[in-house]
């Protein structure tokens, strides 16, 4: 006896991509909500962790201070010896300028210390220093 | 006369350059954002004229008046020349500070010591309620006429 068996039609249906445009978009809104955007830095470093720092008011001079030791004013290598001419003559044209000391947790103080008293040395005021919150 | 009736095509419309510009930019907010929330402490600086002021009015009683913290080289902290444990370092600057939260506070580093370890007294000082925070650089000889101030945390 010979029995046959209808085949069963087979159903192609095209992948249902709205799901995935969905989730794809809540991940945007995400990282939109949650992260802030930050420039790309010509020297990574990382800020001392402090549980009292404030909200950062980044002045328009920027001296970084890298973990090797490096200085970056305004994103141009330099040294300490730099910092004194550099920060008298911005003084100049505006004695309020705010400066942000943005230093590597793992340098030595006494370089901080060092940069601290030229800035005070050529007659800066206003200085912010970053740091990381816990 | 009968026409053929023109099939109608109910494509769905086509999402693949929609997700290849979501994707473009899932992985451009990947790169660019920080999720590190980046502080401050505000420093203060005083003018060279204040400076030389403060000089002058350095009295035998006004260096009595200044909080002096010691970090030295193996994590030993001296609080007015006197070894101090770090847990009861906090509670000893709100206990000096409790009369007047004005007292200036004269940290000095040891120069082995990083920044971290600085900043951490600074922030102990600062959440103690120090207002008047200067630093120097630790050395026996140093005078106590600094240097860089900052702003405490809680005026």
């Amino acid at each position: 006896m010979n029995i046959e068996f209808e085949r069963r039609a087979r159903t192609t249906r095209p992948i249902s991509l709205i799901p995935m445009v969905d989730i794809l978009l809540v991940l945007i809104i995400y990282f939109l909500l949650s992260g802030s955007l930050h420039s790309i830095e010509i020297l990574e470093i990382s800020p001392p962790l402090a549980q009292s720092g404030e909200e950062l008011t980044q002045g328009p001079l920027v001296i970084v201070l890298g973990k090797h030791d490096e200085v970056l004013i305004n994103d141009e290598l330099g040294s300490v010896s730099d910092i004194f001419p550099l920060i008298k003559a911005e003084m100049l044209k505006d004695k309020d300028r705010v400066i942000t000391l943005k230093a590597d947790h793992r340098i030595k103080a006494s370089t901080l210390i060092d940069v601290m008293n030229a800035i005070r040395e050529a007659g800066g005021e206003n200085l912010t220093l970053a740091t990381q919150a816990l | 006369m009968q026409f053929e009736r023109r099939r109608r095509y109910t494509h769905g419309i086509n999402l693949t350059p929609l997700i290849d510009v979501i994707f473009i930019l899932i992985v451009y907010l990947m790169i660019t954002t920080s999720f590190v929330h980046i502080n401050s402490i505000e420093l203060s600086i005083p003018s060279q004229a204040e400076e030389k002021n403060r000089e002058a009015s350095t009295t035998h009683a006004r260096i009595q008046d200044i909080i002096l913290i010691d970090i030295g080289a193996q994590n030993i902290y001296y609080l007015n020349s006197v070894i101090i444990g770090i847990d009861e370092l906090e509670t000893s600057i709100h206990k000096l500070l409790k009369n007047d939260k004005d007292r200036e506070i004269l940290i000095r580093a040891s120069k082995n010591i990083n920044v971290q370890q600085l900043v951490d007294v600074m922030d102990m000082v600062r959440i103690a309620g120090g207002n008047h925070i200067s630093v120097n650089h630790w050395d026996e000889k140093t005078s106590l006429t600094s240097s860089t101030s900052t702003k405490g945390a809680h005026p």
